[in-house]
């Protein structure tokens, strides 16, 4: 029985320091400002924080195999240019690895969406391991934050798809 | 007696690859009815017996006399709210929550696959309390369904399974290796997991029929009412 008990605290340690030794780097927490990380995007190209300075943007991190993800994707696409009037960003970002389980590529999902998900204000972009860590540390897809204008995180849910009225009074300013 | 290798669930085998491969939950309804009928032909067909006989004698014993009011009773205080919530529950992966908003995206395939397991699960229960026995192997077939059917909704897109690794002590490193994993075996094969719901369910309607029928205690009303 100790010997059992002894082998998991040995295991919870092992696991314990691993995460303190990643979640010492920069991580996400409501009313602290966002990691000012530079995104890769899936165009090549990089956001980095320069561009997002002075917006409010919904911060949104999924897995390409998540159903309500995609679900998700075509109700921003549904709002997508009011948000775009309201001079909110997007930023949907595929966890590091799609969560460790194969799904179809970013880019695909992007191009289902069709024309609105190449909205000008909707950046799509893949998360390295350190930024996935930091940003989604329980490794759940379909979990997004909203940041403020001077760049503080002040909300945090998940499926945006089923939370939207949440994110349309954010832009909405309420 | 019924012995374990004579239940229906190895003809299940032939069938589950083509469960496996249906990635639309109304495909994989129909794969698994498909699945239940040729099982329980094969089946009635071991045990001499036909299998619209069986289910009619089951319905008759169970929806007639003193068990009338009981099984309708039974029959709609279970079928109706475990329906309601199945509705809600299987569309509820797409629409990302447990809410009533997930009725938007409620497909033909859900309606259908939550109108057996719902129904399926009251009628086995009204059966089984007819029969006045329960079997256990029954019961575990259809708690196997219910399970089965409630799965990819609670697994997949859910922080369930991030926080039980959490209550375990795994912390970020470990989750992030895990729980996709886990979670997108769920998404990604949310239809085969309804599928073999509505085919556990099904197999348990039949297995409740057959053991009322099969019954000394409720064949001799039966052969009394047909002579």
């Amino acid at each position: 029985m100790s010997r059992s008990l002894s082998f998991f605290a040995a295991i919870a340690l092992v696991f314990g320091f691993a995460g303190a030794a990643v979640a010492s780097t920069q991580s996400i927490v409501v009313g602290k400002p966002a990691p000012a990380f530079t995104y890769r995007l899936i165009d090549g190209k990089a956001l980095t924080p320069a561009t997002l300075r002075g917006h409010r943007y919904l911060l949104w991190v999924m897995a390409t195999w998540c159903p309500s993800c995609t679900t998700g994707a075509s109700v921003v696409a549904d709002h997508i240019a009011l948000l775009r009037a309201r001079h909110m960003l997007v930023v949907q970002m595929e966890a590091a690895g799609d969560l460790g389980y194969p799904g179809p590529s970013l880019t695909s999902i992007r191009d289902d969406i069709g024309e609105a998900a190449r909205s000008p204000n909707w950046f799509w972009g893949v998360l390295t391991q350190e930024q996935s860590l930091a940003i989604d540390p329980s490794s759940v897809p379909d979990v997004y934050y909203l940041v403020d204008a001077s760049g503080r995180v002040v909300a945090q849910g998940s499926a945006p798809g089923a939370h939207w009225s949440d994110i349309e009074n954010f832009a909405e300013g309420r | 007696m019924k012995s374990r290798s004579e239940a229906p669930v190895p003809a299940w085998g032939i069938g589950v690859p083509f469960l496996l491969a249906a990635h639309q939950t109304g495909v994989a309804v129909f794969v698994a009815l498909a699945i239940a009928l040729a099982a329980i032909f094969a089946h009635a067909a071991l045990q001499s017996r036909s299998p619209f006989v069986t289910l009619c004698d089951a319905l008759t014993i169970a929806f007639r006399g003193t068990n009338l009011r009981r099984s309708f009773a039974l029959t709609a205080l279970i079928g109706v709210p475990a329906t309601a919530f199945y509705l809600v529950a299987l569309p509820a992966e797409r629409f990302g929550a447990f809410a009533l908003g997930a009725l938007r995206f409620l497909t033909p395939g859900d309606a259908l696959a939550s109108a057996i397991v719902g129904f399926g699960v009251a009628l086995t229960v009204a059966l089984n309390v007819a029969a006045h026995r329960a079997h256990a192997s029954q019961t575990a077939l259809t708690f196997g369904g219910v399970v089965a059917a409630l799965l990819p909704s609670s697994l997949c897109c859910t922080s369930l399974i991030p926080s039980l690794l959490a209550a375990l002590g795994a912390s970020a490193p470990a989750v992030l290796h895990l729980t996709g994993r886990f979670q997108g075996v769920f998404a990604v094969y949310a239809a085969a997991f309804i599928g073999f719901a509505v085919l556990a369910v099904l197999t348990s309607v039949w297995l409740a029929a057959f053991n009322l029928t099969g019954s000394c205690a409720t064949r001799a009303p039966i052969a009394k009412e047909y002579r």
